[in-house]
């Protein structure tokens, strides 16, 4: 895996990756390609649950409590964007330096996380497939 | 040893000559083999012994046998679950069966690859964007700080609602417009439903195999304009979202 983030600029950051995470791809593997259905297919249940899927969450008061938070908590007058799980940390602590763009994790990610969950639970073969993703 | 178990997995299926080097070269993957018959080729393997197995290690591998091959020569994605009795069910079944369809496919794949661009918006980028452009948003946002959680969840809502709605927005115009400045990089696009909340973009883009550079520059340069948001070009992979596919028919 190859991932190059552009520099400099001051532009949107690129990642340049020349392989798939399951996340990228579990969508796609499970609606197109081509299907022969003379012979068994396997048993999606498992797969299923990895599917990724917000349109169901973002319309939810959950989410828009969660938007609200973050944008309560913004430093509306900082002209370096602050990550949000910073101001998380440091509530009342002003001041502070920004980390770096792109580094760290805002709080509307949460739901990536929640995703990551999911991907990571009920597969005992998961550290084999961590090992393998790294070597 | 796919007799003894009595199924192997399809993968995908590439012309009977292709030299897969990167596919053999791999050590990181799925054992895989060849099935041949007449112009085609399966690339298969063992299937996973029970289906509840099938899942985030199976996914992983499906998708990076296909990504591996497909440095090498075009390729026809089997769709995830795909199972034979044995080698030689594959090649009558699937590469005898089908074999026009299928040559016809891997012609018209030659040379194409997919790609995927994901791009996402940086969250404290487009909150606060949305706050300075929408008067309602920042006198919500002062009026919630100056009240409790509970007097104020009424507010929080409407104001997790005025921001979904703005991100919507935001979304379909940046979208479009992303797209529209990559034209000229790709032969055809097609934009998924997005993942996360903040996704502006879940695109596949179809484009020539030697045309991936020009892709990368592209997408390269509609980032510098695009301070607020995150890009994420992956690939080259099959070209999953631009085969004509039948539906398994509705049981």
């Amino acid at each position: 895996m190859s991932i190059e983030p552009s520099s400099g600029g001051g532009g949107g950051t690129v990642e340049r990756s020349q392989e798939s995470s399951l996340a990228d791809v579990v969508n796609t593997i499970l609606d197109k390609g081509v299907v022969v259905d003379v012979f068994a297919r396997v048993s999606l249940v498992g797969i299923e649950l990895l599917r990724v899927d917000a349109r169901v969450v973002i319309a939810s008061v959950d989410t828009y409590l969660r938007f609200a938070e973050a944008v309560g908590r913004l430093d509306m007058g900082s002209e370096e964007p602050k990550q949000l799980d910073e101001m998380v940390g440091e509530i009342g602590e002003k001041g502070s330096e920004g980390v770096s763009k792109g580094k760290a994790k805002g709080a509307l990610e949460a739901g990536a996380e929640k995703l990551d969950d999911i991907l990571g639970t009920g597969d005992e073969e998961k550290e084999a497939a961590t090992s393998r993703e790294e070597g | 040893m796919s007799d003894e178990q009595g199924r192997v997995w399809v993968y995908g299926i590439v012309p009977a000559d292709a030299q897969l080097q990167q596919l053999e070269s791999r050590d990181d993957l799925p054992d895989v083999w060849l099935v041949e018959s007449g112009e085609l080729a399966a690339i298969v393997g063992d299937a996973p012994e029970d289906d509840a197995k099938a899942t985030r290690n199976q996914a992983l591998g499906h998708a990076r046998v296909l990504e591996t091959a497909v440095r090498d020569a075009p390729v026809v994605p089997m769709r995830f679950g795909v199972m034979c009795p044995s080698d030689d069910d594959v090649a009558s079944g699937i590469l005898d069966d089908q074999s026009e369809q299928l040559a016809e496919l891997l012609e018209r794949l030659e040379g194409q690859v997919e790609m995927v661009l994901k791009v996402e918006y940086d969250d404290g980028s487009v909150l606060r964007q949305i706050v300075r452009e929408q008067p309602e948003v920042a006198e919500l946002r002062e009026a919630i700080g100056q009240g409790s959680e509970d007097a104020t969840r009424d507010q929080r809502i409407r104001l997790g609602e005025l921001i979904g709605n703005a991100i919507e927005q935001r979304r379909e115009r940046d979208s479009a417009a992303i797209l529209g400045q990559l034209e000229d990089a790709v032969l055809e696009s097609q934009n998924d439903p997005p993942e996360k909340e903040l996704m502006v973009l879940n695109a596949a883009l179809l484009v020539e195999r030697d045309g991936v550079e020009k892709l990368e520059q592209a997408v390269e340069e509609v980032a510098k304009e695009r301070d607020e948001m995150h890009f994420k070009l992956i690939g080259p992979m099959p070209a999953y979202h631009f085969i004509e596919t039948e539906e398994p028919a509705a049981a």
